[in-house]
């Protein structure tokens, strides 16, 4: 089961400099879609591809022969394009043909063909040669799971959510019952659990949102059909015995029905213990420092470090972390770690001041590992 | 080859709101990507489309 999320962002008809591609891709889009034109900046987009990768840009054309961005039949052009490190091509306004079948053919790179599905059928252009994709508004308020998995059956590889067990081979109760502990898939927070009978499993992959068998009402249970509070499927694991399953998932709201973020907020008894979670800590020590901010205490260090302002916030910073490299010349590691230390708390305060938390550091940082 | 169903969502003269709820929508509906595009060339219009891609990856 393959969960994903990517985004292609479009910043306008002029990207001009390599400052526009870097804020787009500041903004955490996937790609960043340029529309060829005569003057395409191709010296500016060699320098975000040294910046940020190979892969990250995409180039549109016009399938259109009367329009200026209609430059895509240079494969001359396209090779070019394609050894500066652009990832896909975009073609708009495709008139499905035996002709343009030979030009996507030859195509050097996969194209995305963007239609509004109107005229043309679906499969007929996913059929095309080297055609990665289809761009389209035309399923607005639509089921797209739904479609993907008729073009499916069409023969057509679309992306659809596909267990690698069967149900029958899972172990369930007396009636019929697997039990599936719920996740939160960013957090990893568990936010309950409930069963799930042959149906339920079955309609969970089709729609790719938990349903479940509710055994107090005996029927099939959309969760969040009433409350909105739906869970929509990022991963399902399976445990070691076949008898549990695992569900992370993207939750709107409560997953409780009391409006309680998880169902485990009641503690039955607790022995003090120290969290290793290193994100928990980090989270935690952050809104510290935040609440600081917010609520100033007197005496506090943090205190003046925000008083005296962001420049005194960055020399810190370059103090702590010219510390680091000293102590890494130590070799024991314990000032190190202890550096170490004080430079993220110190880097914390920046972050805190430049508005940025840990949500945004690491999810730059997921986002470079998928592309 | 696997092939992409990708939604695009036209951000040009639309509130911020709804381009974020047609993205979640279209997310949670199953599209393997998303475009999202603005034609608009002014400054301010531009910030304000990169705020709400930002704010769409916060989501």
């Amino acid at each position: 089961m393959r969960p994903r999320r990517c985004i292609f962002f479009r910043r306008s008809c002029h990207i001009e400099r390599f400052e526009d591609i870097k804020k787009a891709l500041y903004t955490g889009a996937s790609y960043v879609v340029i529309p060829y034109e005569k003057t395409f900046p191709k010296e500016e987009v060699r320098k975000g591809i040294d910046r940020f990768g190979r892969d990250r840009i995409i180039v549109e054309f016009n399938a259109d022969i009367d329009k200026p961005d209609h430059a895509y039949e240079s494969v001359r052009l396209l090779e070019e394009l394609k050894d500066l490190g652009v990832a896909k091509f975009i073609l708009k306004h495709v008139t499905v043909s035996p002709a343009m079948n030979r030009i996507l053919e030859n195509c050097p790179l996969p194209v995305i063909v963007r239609d509004s599905l109107v005229r043309n059928d679906i499969a007929t252009i996913l059929s095309m040669p080297n055609c990665c994709g289809i761009a389209t508004n035309y399923y607005e308020g639509k089921n797209i799971l739904k479609v993907k998995r008729s073009l499916r059956d069409q023969g057509i590889a679309t992306i659809c959510l596909e267990s690698s067990v069967s149900f029958a081979d899972m172990k369930t109760n007396e009636h019929g019952l697997i039990p599936v502990v719920v996740q939160d898939y960013r957090t990893l927070q568990v936010l309950m659990v409930a069963y799930m009978n042959e149906e339920a499993f079955n309609k969970t992959i089709e729609t790719g949102r938990m349903t479940y068998w509710s055994r107090s009402r005996n029927e099939l249970w959309v969760k969040g059909e009433t409350s909105g509070h739906y869970q929509f499927v990022k991963e399902l694991r399976i445990d070691c015995d076949n008898d549990t399953l695992l569900a992370k998932v993207h939750q709107l709201g409560a997953a409780c029905h009391t409006g309680e973020t998880s169902c485990f907020f009641t503690e039955l008894c607790r022995k003090e213990f120290a969290d290793f979670n290193p994100l928990t800590v980090l989270t935690e020590d952050y809104n510290v420092i935040m609440d600081r901010k917010v609520n100033p205490k007197e005496g506090s260090y943090t205190n003046y470090l925000f008083d005296k302002g962001i420049d005194k916030i960055l020399k810190k910073c370059g103090e702590e972390a010219t510390e680091i490299t000293i102590a890494a010349k130590n070799p024991d590691a314990e000032e190190l770690k202890y550096e170490i230390a004080d430079y993220l708390f110190h880097l914390m305060v920046l972050m805190v001041e430049c508005d940025v938390d840990w949500n945004d550091i690491v999810k730059e940082l997921a986002n470079r590992r998928k592309s | 080859m696997e092939k992409n169903i990708i939604a695009y969502i036209n951000a040009e003269n639309a509130f911020s709101a709804s381009v974020l709820e047609l993205a979640m929508s279209y997310e949670q509906n199953g599209a393997d990507g998303l475009y999202i595009y603005n034609y608009d060339d002014n400054e301010t219009t531009q910030m304000h489309f990169l705020q709400t891609v930002m704010s769409y990856r916060a989501v």
